[in-house]
């Protein structure tokens, strides 16, 4: 089943194309590595998928469902339950504890609070950060941060989690533990997981990998 | 979303964003307290009241209903200063809004977010409205008959309290959601663009007042002061434009530093100057008034009446300025929590706080000195009779004496406010400086 | 070691005779060993036994004798499955992906697709030493991070060398 795909995607920041055409498609469980030298395009490329950046030209559809033709509020809605987000940094409230951080997204989409923390309590025991669940991001470690996001991105059950450089903060033993959490997590739940990644560790641990190059496709290859 | 999660992610606690609305609630704490007091007046009819009773302001009908309108621009003009208070720290709360449409909102749960936060700031507003008005009721209480300008709190004020807070927590949502940004990923600020018509339309709305005061009275004064707004706000926002690229092409690195902050946060310091600069013009108008009436003596009714007045609007006007000058101190405070990071890499280079100190002193300086300055200078030239559209005098030596006296006084307070400001501001640079700050992304 | 696929490398273009195929390697690795003149002799020797080369001249003239060797269809295959088939990721495999990278830019071959083709083959590679456990020795896990840290670089490596080659095929289309 495919739960993302990509086709023929075009965006530009004011005179850059960032990316020239690219399609992709994601099948459910799958984890794919998105790699390239900097500015190939494989940030906007994961921001295309995510909602974040509207593309120029090409559609995104997520769990079938283009996301160009929803209304904003659908939207969201469908960014919220069937997508993860985990950023390289700087995603997490800086005002909110870390279990409302996590529970962040079942609170939006309207569950009652005690329901959410129980289940953001779940995910925070689940990357092993339950026990910093009411610290806020600014008295946590740049590794505890991140597991906070991936718990995040995987509350409310998403069939895709997208990762954009998300060891990219870290040094490499902690960079590989958060990977680890992160490709657990997103088993654990069924998820694919696609990563973008300058990091060749982290491309290893994909099924496949896409090589970007000046906002086109250089080479995809199973592993 | 359910209205506990709405209430409870509206309420940012970062520390920044709790004094933003400390600020707001205050601000339309004072609206309120305004508005209670001019319905207060505004119950006690039309018809001449005893004048051994109330204020002579308070019982002629003429002067109660300038009062009340008095009172209700005193109204609008803080809840000015709440749009401006909330407008505080806009990068750190976009920021923070950026992160909760990651983690899904959606842009209308977003824009629920921000209104509810300034409804909620509104509805506290309100309800220190009722508190303030009591107090503020004994106070004038404790004066002289002609000062009472408020009659004392009466119970029916309670009744009338509720339709305030009601109002003051509309007001607030109203001014979130005008103030409501929205972007997923921040956007690059678009260069604002010249304000050409304030430039046209503000000195001709000044000298149709100028020309109409004599036949239309307080409308031509208000077209009058409205148009002076609409001219400083486009001069001060070009011409703090035009200071900050001098500075900034400046050797010294003190000049250069403040230049580069005026430019690249322009709006907010031309608002509180074009505030300051009313002020001041309103300050001198008054000011010359005064002088007028106590140098002529030939004015029917006691002096004690006209000091009375006077005293009473220039207290409240130097109010008013020092809230502006407030706002502006807090603003500067508020860019110094949000660059720390870049000012702790200026630590880096040996820049010490005192130098910093520096720099906001000019900052802060170079846009309310002139701003003083200018609004005093135009204020006591103009002078209180053509504004009111009175038959005006020539003008006379003394008047020619207060002004250049004044104009140097809007001066030295621009500069003082500067000075208090950096040294109000000390812990806030100390704090930015701290090379800790390197370490937050 | 990968001579004998590399003198087929250097035969694959025109026949040549046993001095230009050293001087050819060595100008291909200008900082590597030289080759040594034994060597290249031997290689051609057992590359003619199993049919790969061929003499096709053979003067003896004034000078010395000069045998001049050219590719069978049988050793043009052989090197065309050597280069389309990347390196076993092991301890020390570098110097082999290197030799091939060479002969395939050299002998006009798919350079791009190799290295993508290496690349996968190392990163399956990590993947596969991540998930079996080490064995509970002190040295062990020592060694195993040692091989993921030089497969890393080679990893880096063979992006730069992607990168390169792009680059140049955009300078000269």
């Amino acid at each position: 089943m495919t739960v993302l795909e990509l086709s023929s995607v075009e965006y530009s920041y004011r005179r850059n194309a960032a990316l020239r055409g690219v399609s992709l498609q994601v099948q459910a469980g799958e984890v794919v590595a998105v790699t390239g030298a900097s500015g190939c395009g494989k940030s906007t490329l994961l921001h295309c998928a995510a909602g974040i950046l509207t593309p120029d030209a090409g559609s995104v559809q997520v769990a079938g469902q283009d996301l160009a033709t929803l209304p904003e509020d659908e939207r969201s809605r469908l960014r919220r339950t069937k997508v993860g987000v985990v950023l390289q940094f700087g995603q997490l409230v800086p005002d909110l504890p870390l279990i409302d951080n996590v529970a962040l997204p079942l609170l939006l989409d309207g569950h009652e609070r005690a329901e959410a923390h129980e289940a953001a309590l779940e995910w925070l025991k689940q990357v092993g950060v339950a026990d910093e669940a009411d610290a806020v991001p600014a008295e946590l470690s740049g590794g505890q941060a991140q597991r906070a996001a991936v718990a995040r991105a995987l509350v409310t059950g998403p069939s895709v989690v997208l990762a954009d450089e998300p060891t990219g903060s870290l040094d490499s033993r902690a960079g590989q533990e958060l990977l680890e959490v992160l490709l657990r997590a997103s088993r654990y739940r069924g998820a694919a997981l696609v990563v973008v990644t300058h990091d060749n560790l982290v491309a290893a641990s994909a099924d496949r990998e896409i090589r970007l190059r000046d906002g086109v496709i250089q080479h995809e290859v199973a592993l | 979303m359910t209205l506990e999660t709405l209430v409870q992610l509206a309420r940012s606690r970062t520390p920044a964003d709790r004094s933003r609305v400390q600020l707001t609630t205050a601000a339309l704490g004072l609206s309120g307290m305004f508005l209670l007091g001019a319905l207060r007046i505004a119950r006690l009819g039309d018809g001449e009241l005893d004048t051994t009773v109330y204020s002579n302001y308070v019982a002629e009908s003429g002067l109660r209903s300038g009062l009340i309108a008095i009172l209700i621009i005193l109204s609008a003009l803080t809840a000015g200063l709440a749009v401006q208070a909330l407008r505080l720290g806009t990068a750190a709360r976009e920021r923070r809004l950026a992160a909760l449409r990651l983690a899904g909102a959606s842009s209308r749960q977003v824009r629920q977010l921000s209104v509810t936060d300034a409804a909620l700031a509104g509805l506290a507003g309100g309800l220190l409205a009722g508190p303030v008005y009591l107090v503020l009721s004994f106070l004038l209480g404790a004066l002289p008959r002609m000062a009472q300008v408020l009659p004392g709190a009466e119970l029916l004020d309670l009744l009338v309290w509720i339709p305030v807070v009601v109002v003051m927590t509309a007001a607030g949502a109203l001014i979130g959601n005008l103030l409501h940004r929205d972007h997923l990923v921040p956007r690059a600020e678009r260069p604002a663009q010249q304000p050409r018509t304030g430039l046209i339309a503000g000195p001709v709305m000044v000298g149709l007042g100028l020309i109409a005061a004599r036949w239309f009275g307080y409308v031509a004064s208000t077209v009058l002061v409205v148009g002076l707004a609409l001219t400083f706000l486009s001069l001060t926002s070009l011409w703090i434009r035009r200071i900050g690229r001098r500075l900034s092409r400046s050797g010294d690195p003190a000049n250069l530093l403040t230049g580069v902050r005026l430019v690249a946060d322009a709006r907010p310091p031309a608002r509180m100057a074009t505030l300051l600069a009313c002020c001041g013009f309103l300050i001198g108008t008054l000011g010359n008034g005064a002088a007028a009436s106590w140098t002529t003596r030939n004015i029917a009714g006691e002096p004690i009446f006209y000091l009375t007045g006077f005293g009473l609007a220039v207290i409240g006007l130097l109010l008013v300025t020092a809230t502006g000058l407030a706002a502006l101190i807090v603003g500067v405070a508020d860019q110094l929590v949000d660059q720390r990071r870049q000012l702790a890499c200026l630590t880096a280079l040996g820049v010490d706080a005192r130098f910093v100190r520096r720099v906001i002193r000019r900052q802060l300086t170079a846009v309310a000195a002139p701003a003083l300055a200018m609004g005093l200078f135009l204020g006591s030239l103009f002078g209180l009779a053509r504004v009111v559209g009175a038959p005006a005098d020539p003008f006379r030596l003394s008047a020619v004496v207060l002004t250049v006296g004044l104009t140097a006084a809007g001066w030295l307070l621009g500069v003082l406010g500067g000075i208090t400001a950096g040294h109000l501001l000390r812990n806030q640079t100390r704090d930015a400086l701290d090379p800790e700050n390197l370490r937050a992304a | 070691m990968a001579t004998a696929e590399l003198v087929l490398g250097l035969l694959s273009r025109d026949p040549a005779h046993g001095y230009d195929v050293k001087r050819g390697h060595d100008a291909w690795f200008p900082d590597g060993r030289p080759l040594a003149f034994g060597q290249v002799y031997t290689t051609l020797g057992r590359l003619e036994r199993d049919g790969l080369v061929e003499v096709v001249d053979k003067t003896s003239g004034g000078g010395p004798d000069r045998t001049v060797y050219a590719l069978t269809d049988k050793g043009r295959k052989h090197l065309a499955d050597w280069l389309s088939d990347p390196v076993p990721p092991a301890w020390g495999s570098a110097d082999e992906v290197l030799r091939k990278l060479v002969a395939a830019i050299r002998t006009g071959g798919d350079a791009a697709a190799f290295l993508a083709r290496q690349r996968a083959s190392h990163l399956r590679r990590i993947r596969e030493l991540r998930e079996t456990p080490t064995e509970d020795d002190p040295t062990s896990p020592l060694v195993r991070e040692y091989i993921v840290a030089h497969l890393d670089a080679d990893l880096r490596w063979l992006d730069s060398a992607l990168e390169h080659l792009s680059e140049q095929k955009e300078t000269r289309p």
